[in-house]
């Protein structure tokens, strides 16, 4: 696939090193000429250093042979510029990042097939981990009726007593499904004869009404959390303590920049708005920090996140999380007293990468430690895998299948289920198996 | 989300050694199969005894391959440091398995001699070491022939383009190998890049088979000379190189010489639309030092007692030979007058364009060279002023101008350093040589030539050479075709600290 990414920012030279090392015919164009050797160096594509909303730039990108335009410049009005003038030259689909949401409307008609706006997408995670209180992710499936849960297990959680097998006999009751685990850096497709060790990253899924049971199992400790401490005042800020305060989370934002906190007072009257340095214990030693409070690290500097959410956790904040940019921190930084980390660049490859996939893609899900990927498929008519039970599928041994949506209703298959077409598959896969299984369900 | 990534617990050294036996075990299957080559066109000819130790070899060579590929796991990612010397370390090595088919078959029975041979095939030098190749069975001889032709676009870059070998790291291995500082992109992605490349360079090839079959030369004779000519090596044949051909032939090899020292991806790029050739401004840098090349050479040539149309025929053929760095001959030049001799120094050190399969320093260096040390002088005279080296209607960046300024000091430094040691290893194995054989067989073998001057000129060969020194030529013909650094940076330090 052919695939134009304008704006080699956080996003865009992520996304670009993503897709090209999956083998994607890659091209960038990035206005900065600095950033663009950069980049040219460390990967496998072409780059090109102009303006990406130019005709000509966009011709010697071959934007007419091209199946995706991807825009995440840090314009709006360039992002949709690119995605016109592509639409002109014949690129098949085209996305763009918009974040003035009163810029969205009409988008369409400008050529632009796809708004995505990882900034929101991120705020709504944080509110659903915040709401759950203890997991390290929160994916819904489905319309929401079905969850992948994610999270650290604690030592002596029900899931590490023996193999999976005989866990799965004494927990019937109720639909799961144990999806993979990361270990060490390594990810693990759970099989019968696994067993799950104290430490591991776990991914399950269940249907929406069993997230209880979920966190259970895995030892997670539910923190009942009422306020939340945002640190920093970037956009992502603002539509966290908007998305917060909506769910009902009382919201503190830190800010270091006095004309930046009266900006924020004013768009945010239900926010407090603290002006002083997010990093420093004074300050937050003032907001009496507690168990039921999380610090949310959302400032655009990952060491000043990190270092904030520290010092959160030893003033007695009960959870931490952070936004990190540079995604290999996430792995690095365990065990430091992060409870779960976001990345608008995951969110973004997300978004993206289900009109890379081929067949009907619903919705791809992408997570900081692994390069798994979670996806929901609708089974196309005549596929391989119609008709036939789960146990005879013959699946590559590095793909689970998590969960199935039927005629409105969802549940977590066993091997005795058939699938039919229209169903919508949710399944958990390694890189390398990732084209096969969808193989088999698209005809 | 808490997981720690492992870190490397193995020395950076070992890591290194890991990826480099994988390449290695990739690159020696093809290899293997150019030998499995040369054994049928030896079966063809009848050689059955050489046919049969070149399949040997080609066993050999495959075995060691298939096993190193499937013992060593595939490396996670390569750094580019790690592919320049991943690169440099697997040169040496398949120049020595090259050298298996030259050794059983018995055809150059001493190792020295046969590694050298095998050396200057795959970095398309074309020195030999034997005085007469017409001796040499079909089957060897075409397996000379053919590590020239896979050393011209690269063995490394072949692997990339076939296989998908290494993913990303595949880019790191194949820059490091390509000739020219900054590879063409004619693909977004480095292996559709590296297929057109191999593509356009084979097709060039077999056009130049077919214009040389129809004049005075045999088939085969016309298939090795064509798969010589397009990676600029100079093997050939028959003793006398090609003096003893037609006119036809000459002027076909010329034209086919001055195409090899053409970037190949300007030739793919120009296919459709040949204007694209004279607007690129290397390229018209590499027509004007060829044409002043040949004026000046002509100009010597025709105070003497040639007939004048024999001294521009030689003129061209022999000055397009040296400026691409070829090696082929039409006439002794070390018989020419002394001054135009110096000429001939001089012009092992130009090499064709960035990316054609010429050696030497590369017309984009000589001209981004010259451009900068003319900003310099301006410098001098405003020195408020502010002066941008451009090269090509584009702005040639800081980094690349140090980076071709210290390649041209490593160059020469290396040129002057080898030299003195040739000079020595002579002095003290065996008669002392003269200045000129010393200083020439260095900037032929640096310069991927052949042919130099005195004792190792067109007349003669390298055989004459103590063993010592011939495996110093064979190791600055491989430095000199992966152009110094991935060479260099072996012995640096910090590749090998954690």
């Amino acid at each position: 696939m052919r695939i134009i990414i304008v704006g080699a920012g956080a996003v865009g030279s992520y996304l670009a090193e993503r897709l090209s090392a999956e083998g994607q015919d890659v091209v960038v164009i990035e206005y900065d000429e600095k950033r663009a050797t950069q980049l040219q160096e460390s990967i496998d594509a072409l780059v090109l250093t102009g303006n990406g909303a130019s005709k000509h730039l966009l011709e010697e990108a071959e934007a007419d042979k091209s199946d995706l335009l991807i825009a995440v410049s840090n314009s709006d009005g360039a992002n949709v510029l690119a995605c016109f003038t592509a639409t002109e030259l014949g690129t098949k689909t085209t996305i763009a990042r918009i974040e003035d949401p009163e810029l969205r409307e009409g988008a369409d008609r400008l050529g632009v097939d796809v708004v995505i706006d990882p900034s929101a997408t991120t705020a709504e995670e944080l509110v659903r981990i915040v709401g759950i209180g203890g997991a390290s992710e929160v994916i819904p499936f489905a319309d929401g009726k079905l969850v992948m849960v994610g999270g650290i297990v604690s030592p002596n959680a029900a899931i590490t007593d023996g193999p999976l097998r005989d866990l799965r006999i004494r927990q019937a009751e109720w639909g799961w499904v144990l999806a993979a685990l990361v270990r060490d850096g390594r990810t693990i497709v759970a099989h019968g004869d696994t067993v799950v060790r104290a430490g591991d990253h776990a991914l399950l899924m269940t249907t929406d009404d069993r997230v209880a049971e979920a966190t259970r199992i895995l030892g997670l400790k539910r923190r009942n959390l009422d306020r939340a401490i945002i640190m920093g005042g970037t956009r992502l800020a603002e539509l966290t303590a908007d998305a917060m305060s909506e769910a009902g989370v009382s919201v503190v934002i830190v800010e270091e920049d006095m004309d930046r906190c009266s900006d924020l007072a004013s768009h945010h009257p239900q926010a407090l708005v603290i002006c002083g340095d997010p990093t420093d214990p004074d300050v937050l030693g003032d907001l009496d920090l507690g168990p039921k409070d999380v610090a949310i690290g959302l400032t655009g500097w990952d060491e000043v996140n990190l270092l904030g959410c520290l010092v959160a956790k030893a003033s007695g904040a009960g959870m931490a999380i952070s936004r990190f940019n540079r995604i290999s921190y996430v792995g690095l930084l365990s065990g430091l007293g992060i409870d779960a980390a976001v990345s608008s660049r995951l969110m973004a490859a997300s978004a993206i990468l289900r009109f890379v996939r081929k067949g009907k893609v619903e919705q791809v899900a992408t997570f900081s430690d692994t390069d798994a990927e979670a996806l929901e498929i609708e089974v196309s008519a005549g596929s391989e895998a119609c008709n036939k039970t789960l146990f005879d599928l013959n699946l590559p041994i590095g793909v689970i299948i998590g969960g199935i949506s039927r005629d409105g209703t969802t549940f977590v298959p066993d091997g005795s289920t058939v699938v039919r077409s229209g169903d919508h598959i949710i399944f958990f896969s390694l890189p390398r198996d990732i084209e096969e299984s969808i193989a088999l369900f698209t005809a | 989300m808490t997981i720690k990534e492992p870190r490397s617990s193995q020395p950076l050294a070992v890591n290194l050694l890991k990826t480099v036996a994988y390449v290695l075990g990739s690159v020696l299957l093809f290899v293997a199969i150019a030998m499995a080559a040369s054994a049928i066109v030896s079966v063809f000819y009848a050689e059955y005894e050489t046919a049969m130790w070149i399949a040997i070899s080609a066993g050999i060579t495959a075995l060691f391959g298939y096993t190193t590929r499937r013992l060593v796991p595939r490396p996670r990612s390569i750094t580019v440091k790690q592919g320049f010397a991943t690169v440099g370390l697997a040169w040496f090595v398949f120049s020595i398995f090259g050298a298996l088919p030259y050794l059983l078959s018995g055809a150059i029975p001493n190792i020295s001699d046969a590694v050298f041979e095998t050396a200057s095939g795959f970095t398309t030098t074309g020195a030999s070491i034997l005085a007469d190749p017409s001796l040499l069975p079909k089957g060897i001889s075409f397996w000379r022939a053919l590590t020239q032709w896979l050393g011209g676009m690269g063995v490394i870059v072949l692997g990339v383009a076939i296989l998908p070998l290494l993913g990303t790291g595949g880019m790191q291995l194949a820059r490091a190998e390509s000739p020219g500082p900054t590879p063409d992109r004619l693909t977004p992605r480095f292996q559709g890049t590296a297929k057109r490349l191999w593509i356009i360079y084979a097709i060039i090839t077999v056009i130049e088979m077919g214009f040389l079959s129809v004049g005075d030369m045999t088939g085969f004779q016309a298939v090795i000379h064509s798969l010589t000519t397009m990676s600029t090596g100079g093997f050939g044949t028959e003793a006398t190189s090609i003096a003893g051909f037609s006119n036809y032939t000459k002027w076909v090899i010329t034209f086919f010489m001055f195409v090899a020292g053409v970037s190949f991806a300007l030739h793919f790029r120009a296919w459709s639309k040949p204007v694209e050739y004279w607007k690129n401004s290397e390229f018209r840098l590499y027509g004007l030092i060829i044409v002043g090349a040949i004026v000046i050479v002509a100009g010597g040539l025709l105070g003497g007692d040639l007939e004048p149309l024999t001294a521009v025929r030689d003129a061209i053929f022999n000055t397009i030979s040296l400026v691409t760095t070829t090696g082929f001959w039409s006439t002794d030049f070390g018989q020419w007058r002394p001054a135009l001799q110096i000429m001939v120094v001089g012009l092992m050190f130009l090499g064709g364009m960035a990316g054609s399969t010429a050696g030497g320093m590369k017309t984009f260096r000589i001209g981004v060279l010259s451009k900068a040390a003319f900003a310099d002088l301006r410098r001098l005279v405003h020195p408020r002023g502010i002066f941008v080296t451009r090269f090509g209607g584009k702005r040639v960046s800081d980094p690349v101008i140090e980076a071709v300024q210290s390649y041209f000091l490593f160059y020469m430094f290396l040129f002057m350093t080898s030299t003195f040691l040739l000079a020595f290893i002579d002095a003290n194995l065996s008669e002392d040589l003269d200045l000129i054989t010393a200083t020439t067989a260095v900037a032929a073998s640096i310069g991927n030539i052949g042919p130099g001057l005195g004792e190792v000129g067109p007349a003669g060969n390298y055989a004459g050479l103590p063993d010592l020194a011939k495996w110093l030529l064979s190791s600055l013909m491989i430095v000199g075709r992966l152009e110094i650094f991935p060479v260099l940076v072996l012995f640096t330090k910090d590749l090998w600290r954690r």
